[in-house]
């Protein structure tokens, strides 16, 4: 039997608490409290379609449990645009066609953008380096990388440190 | 790993304290990555170790002493002279993961496609357990079998030290895998200790296709003493590497297996060399 524990997470910028389960994982606590964005793919952290930001840091919500999160910041796809008011990233990507089926995109987007955060006009390498956890079975990183190309040049406000 | 409950301590004795208190249903839990590859246990509890100030690396004499709650990503970011898990953890994939997993996490639970512990085998490393009072096991003692069946109720890893790498000692480090974010086929790490133009040291050990990381002390014997020659690394690893149990995995035959782990444990070496004469690689 399972016991029931409150947490606290400030999640998307809002304090908020949560009753879970050791067992639950912060994916499943994040969809079911209607943050659909996050998306279920592998479930084994190894295809990066739920990334969020914890703490500053892009991780896997499959395989991190709940209640890790406690008394942390978590960062997840529905805070960082809107539908008629897209981040650059976001921008980018559906204007240099890097989204095709699109399940994967929420889990880039956060991987970038965590990336980004740090490290605003990144080398090569670090960008394929903060992809090696996200997989695209359908776009093919490509036009991917056009989006994140663009992006790099509008939100640095230099010219990225590398070539399409 | 499925877990009935959870604990979240905010000092280290009270961590000991639930985790002496809950005997066999207690574990220690930090980035939790590597749990989903344990079998369930009734009544599991995990005892969250991250907010204990376990996460750091400090300079000490002549080496490092690193956090058990250190991250992986912080092993990468990390820079300093004489500093070399930076090239071992950037080979565990993936940036998520690396994110959370955990020094402590890495070494204390072994498994074919373990890292750490290889680089802390050949650099001759320490393990640092606290039962109230800390003490530091060497490596070669700590990883002969399952490091967890060794810890008493309440034990806990606290951190791991290792040496500052400069000439004349040289690391070596290399990973064979299919894709980036796949488990290594293989792992090979070396480390030699030059004397004038002699092999004063060597350490080499494998994993990937071995069942744990392991010390390959019959290349280690036949290598001391000799000269600093790359051209000898290929017959001694030929000739110490045979008795060894390799084990072919994703489609890797067991022969192919030796093969790819001759192949790597000379270059290990070859790497080791060239750094301990201080040679850019």
């Amino acid at each position: 039997m399972s016991v029931e524990k409150a947490i606290r997470i400030q999640l998307n910028g809002e304090s908020r608490e949560f009753n879970v389960t050791a067992g639950e994982s912060l994916l499943a606590l994040l969809r079911r409290s209607g943050l659909t964005g996050t998306k279920r793919g592998c479930e084994d952290g190894a295809c990066g379609s739920c990334t969020v930001i914890m703490d500053g840091a892009a991780v896997n919500a499959c395989i991190t449990f709940a209640f890790q999160a406690h008394e942390r910041e978590v960062w997840t796809i529905e805070s960082i645009g809107e539908y008629d008011d897209p981040s650059p990233l976001q921008k980018a990507m559906v204007e240099e066609a890097g989204v095709q089926c699109g399940f994967c995109i929420p889990g880039i987007v956060m991987s970038v953008k965590a990336l980004l955060d740090e490290i605003p006009n990144p080398t090569h390498e670090q960008i394929l380096e903060n992809l090696d956890g996200n997989y695209c079975r359908c776009t093919g990183y490509e036009k991917i990388e056009d989006a994140l190309h663009r992006t790099i040049a509008e939100t640095s406000g230099e010219e990225p440190q590398w070539t399409r | 790993m499925r877990f009935v409950d959870f604990l979240i301590p905010e000092t280290l004795d009270e961590a000991r304290a639930a985790l002496e208190a809950l005997g066999d249903r207690g574990y220690a839990f930090a980035g939790g990555t590597a749990f989903q590859y344990v079998s369930d246990r009734p009544g599991a509890t995990a005892v969250d170790i991250t907010r204990l100030g376990l996460r750091g690396i400090d300079q000490t004499d002549g080496g490092f002493r690193v956090g058990a709650t250190t991250t992986l990503t912080d092993l990468v970011r990390y820079q300093a002279d004489g500093w070399v898990l930076d090239r071992v953890a950037t080979r565990i994939p993936t940036h998520q993961v690396r994110n959370v997993s955990t020094v402590g996490g890495n070494i204390s639970r072994l498994f074919p496609w373990s890292d750490l512990p290889l680089a802390l085998l050949v650099l001759e490393g320490g393990v640092v357990i606290s039962d109230g009072e800390e003490q530091t096991h060497a490596a070669l003692e700590f990883f002969t079998a399952q490091p967890l069946n060794r810890f008493g109720h309440g034990d806990l890893v606290t951190a791991v030290t290792l040496p500052a790498v400069s000439p004349p000692l040289g690391f070596g480090f290399k990973k064979e895998n299919i894709t980036n974010a796949a488990f290594a086929l293989m792992t090979g790490a070396a480390a030699i200790t030059l004397d004038g133009e002699r092999l004063a040291k060597v350490r080499l050990a494998a994993n990937g296709a071995l069942a744990v990381p392991q010390r390959l002390t019959a290349v280690e014997d036949a290598l001391e003493g000799r000269a600093a020659d790359p051209s000898l690394f290929a017959g001694a690893v030929e000739d110490g590497i045979g008795g060894l149990d390799w084990r072919g995995r994703e489609g890797m035959s067991d022969e192919f297996a030796r093969h790819l782990g001759g192949v790597i444990l000379c270059d290990v070496l070859e790497q080791a060399l060239q750094a301990a004469k201080g040679e850019a690689e």
